[in-house]
């Protein structure tokens, strides 16, 4: 199934992205691998990965570091993969060198899609702050926002993590899906 | 303790007042207040960090408070001054940590109560 999570800054959305990867990856027996999409090029950056990483360990992640062409990347058969996330992953394609603009990103989601068991993707909640922005920036917004909107569509289950809590936008009513929210629920 | 979060303007302190009974006399910024109503945790974490003190030391106080209000203030692009990211994570997982603890959790939006915890879900 795909799940795409969405969530402000420290909104405790990564660990229920971990949780729901890892609860999916435990049903079927299959590889769990993280997708980690940033390209830690400063200080703060390193931090926030070695952050990451030790919220992530211990829980049977086996981490693939990649900026960009998620399409040409080779996946195991049966995974769960969690893609962390799609605001720099879009970032990645619009301005670094090898990027290679919208297209990139969603034939790379679209491969993900197909080639995944289970898909889980972290998005950013970033377009209520009341600022007009120009150039760059705005060109970011409007990606992140097409690629999210792409996701949700795709996706059985779509929601917002506020506080550590996830508010569903779209879910399966059936009460299998209760019983994954519980068993990902993070500590 | 019930936590209420949304943007600004979205209705939180009227939430809780039509929610309590209480009046905008039993709400107030200051932690040290006596009052059952804690406005603006973000002004409250901001002014902690400026201190140089760790804002999860608020923890206890807060949760002896009926009803804790804070701005969702981690919802925008992420901005290029270091101290405004801090600030902003920090209130944040503040946030997550209230959430565990408390009773309830309530997010407005247009004046529009949803209960995330607890409550009449």
């Amino acid at each position: 199934m795909v799940i795409l999570l969405l969530g402000g800054s420290a909104s405790g959305k990564s660990g229920w992205a971990e949780g729901f990867a890892a609860a999916l990856a435990r049903q079927n027996g299959g590889p769990l691998l993280y997708l980690a999409t940033m390209a830690a090029e400063d200080e703060e950056s390193r931090r926030r990965v070695l952050r990451h990483r030790e919220l992530r360990s211990g829980k049977g992640f086996t981490t693939v570091e990649r900026a960009t062409g998620l399409a040409g990347l080779e996946l195991p058969s049966g995974a769960a993969v969690l893609v962390e996330d799609l605001g720099n992953l879009c970032a990645n394609e619009l301005f670094a060198p090898e990027g290679g603009g919208e297209q990139a990103v969603l034939l790379g989601l679209e491969h993900l899609r197909r080639r995944a068991a289970h898909l889980v993707l972290v998005g950013n909640e970033v377009f209520s702050d009341g600022e007009n922005r120009s150039g760059g920036t705005a060109d970011h917004l409007r990606l992140l926002a097409r690629t999210q909107a792409a996701c949700a569509a795709w996706a059985e289950a779509a929601g917002t993590v506020i506080c550590g809590i996830p508010l569903w936008r779209k879910r399966p009513a059936e009460s299998w899906f209760e019983e994954l929210v519980k068993e990902a629920e993070p500590e | 303790m019930i936590l209420v979060t949304g943007g600004e303007g979205q209705g939180k302190l009227g939430w809780a007042l039509s929610h309590s009974g209480y009046t905008e006399k039993d709400a107030s910024p200051r932690i040290e207040a006596e009052v059952p109503i804690l406005t603006g945790l973000e002004a409250l974490v901001r002014r902690t960090l400026d201190r140089g003190e760790d804002p999860g030391l608020l923890l206890p106080a807060l949760l002896e408070k009926e009803y804790v209000l804070c701005r969702e203030v981690g919802c925008g692009v992420v901005p290029m001054d270091p101290a405004e990211r801090r600030w902003r994570e920090e209130t944040g997982r503040l946030c997550c940590r209230l959430a565990k603890e408390a009773e309830g959790v309530v997010c407005l939006w247009c004046g529009l109560p949803t209960w995330l915890k607890g409550g009449e879900r």
